[in-house]
């Protein structure tokens, strides 16, 4: 075999191995990307977030009637981590999916379809990941039967705290202005519904009491893009 | 150019072609097992493979509007709804024999300024007065002129939150006295 084609079939390989692996790198684009469906408003949890527990469920909130046929999916390496069936909220403005407690940690993608009144449906798509090492920022307050959160200086203080399923959460305003207490997304508030507050002006409080293991993200309604807090509960 | 060389370069281009392909193939396949457990179907290259659907669904953003229709013969879209929506007067669909005394839209949720509605027909807004938010927050109400005529009204309403943040939503109802 003469020297030209030996440089030739090392080319040859070189080439075909960039171009496989290229293409992989598109692919892993895609799955990670974003897709709204007709009618999408917000989902919980949010596209791109990096969550320190598991959601208890996956919620997406639309702005027209959903019908039965909707459905979310939640893999994670090709293994479907969806609970039960998903469920259509009374309102019919959103529906929502448990989650297996154990999931691990890894990244998410969550697939749904959203089907309407005359039996169309539309697909959407998004991921979030789950990364348990996050636990370690959060206030450590289990084993602890209730515990309170402040809101003062615009801020939930602690912000992020792990509790022991069955502990009473009590927030109390501090500050003169009103302040909300409203389960994530803003303004849908649907990801845990027990978990929302009407405005509390100085001096009230609110209280609610977690009995199911995983993540709570919430929020002031008043001041959605800033003060925002989570629990943990284990 | 030497045939060793032109050899070597069709190779080159053939086997580029056959590991794009291979590839893309690859890539199909692993995003056909993803979604099949619940048969929810994506297509992240070229779009929803349900797309069709979205001709046949009425926008709910922009219901049409209906000024030349026969007041006997009203054609309704959808109704877009915000977020804390719950219920309106007059219902989405509904036909009047008597213009209504106003719109009253209610929520679950605390609403604030600058939240609005107007009741359009053929461009023209027969809403009479400021929108008003009752003293507990969950409803908008907004009067409707008294010589309102015939035809297909349609109410869009934005509904704001205490961090001025807002959400649009729309319904329709018909006058036919």
């Amino acid at each position: 075999m003469n020297r030209n084609v030996l440089i030739g079939i090392v080319i040859i390989i070189v080439v075909a191995i960039g171009g496989f692996f290229a293409t992989r790198s598109s692919q892993s684009d895609n799955q990670t990307s974003v897709k709204k469906a007709a009618h999408f408003e917000s989902s919980t949890p949010a596209h791109g977030d990096t969550l320190a527990a598991v959601p208890v469920n996956v919620v997406v909130d639309v702005n027209f009637d959903l019908v039965s046929g909707s459905e979310i999916s939640i893999l994670h390496n090709d293994k479907e981590y969806g609970q039960g069936e998903t469920v259509i909220d009374p309102n019919k403005l959103a529906m929502r999916r448990a989650l297996d407690p154990n999931a691990p940690d890894g990244l998410y993608i969550v697939t749904y379809k959203g089907c309407w009144p005359d039996q169309s449906c539309h697909d959407g798509r998004f991921s979030f990941t789950i990364d348990r090492t996050k636990i370690s920022q959060y206030t450590d307050m289990t084993k602890q039967p209730a515990v309170t959160i402040q809101m003062s200086d615009i801020k939930f203080k602690p912000m992020d705290i792990r509790i022991s399923k069955g502990t009473k959460v009590t927030w109390v305003n501090d500050d003169s202005v009103e302040h909300f207490v409203n389960t994530d997304s803003h303004p849908a508030h649907t990801y845990h519904l027990a978990h929302n507050s009407r405005a509390l002006a100085k001096g009230a409080s609110y209280e609610t009491t977690f009995d199911q293991p995983g993540i709570y993200p919430y929020h002031c309604s008043a001041h959605a893009s800033t003060m925002i807090g989570r629990i943990v509960v284990e | 150019m030497k045939l060793p060389y032109i050899f070597l370069f069709l190779a080159i281009l053939i086997l580029i072609i056959v590991s794009v392909i291979y590839g893309q193939v690859s890539q199909d396949n692993e995003l056909s097992t993803q979604t099949s457990p619940n048969s929810i179907a994506t297509s992240p290259n070229t779009g929803s493979s349900q797309s069709t659907a979205t001709e046949n669904t009425p926008s709910p953003s922009s219901p049409t509007p209906q000024s030349s229709v026969s007041p006997a013969t009203f054609s309704f879209g959808s109704a877009k709804k915000s977020a804390h929506y719950v219920s309106n007067v007059p219902t989405h669909g509904a036909t009047l024999t008597n213009v209504p005394a106003d719109i009253k839209i209610s929520f679950n949720f605390d609403l604030a300024k600058p939240s609005a509605i107007t009741i359009i027909k053929d461009a023209v807004d027969y809403g009479v007065g400021e929108t008003t938010i009752s003293a507990d927050k969950l409803v908008l109400s907004r009067a409707i002129r008294s010589d309102a005529p015939n035809g297909l009204y349609t109410v869009n309403y934005t509904a704001c939150w205490p961090d001025t943040s807002c959400h649009t939503g729309n319904f329709q109802f018909a006058i036919n006295k």
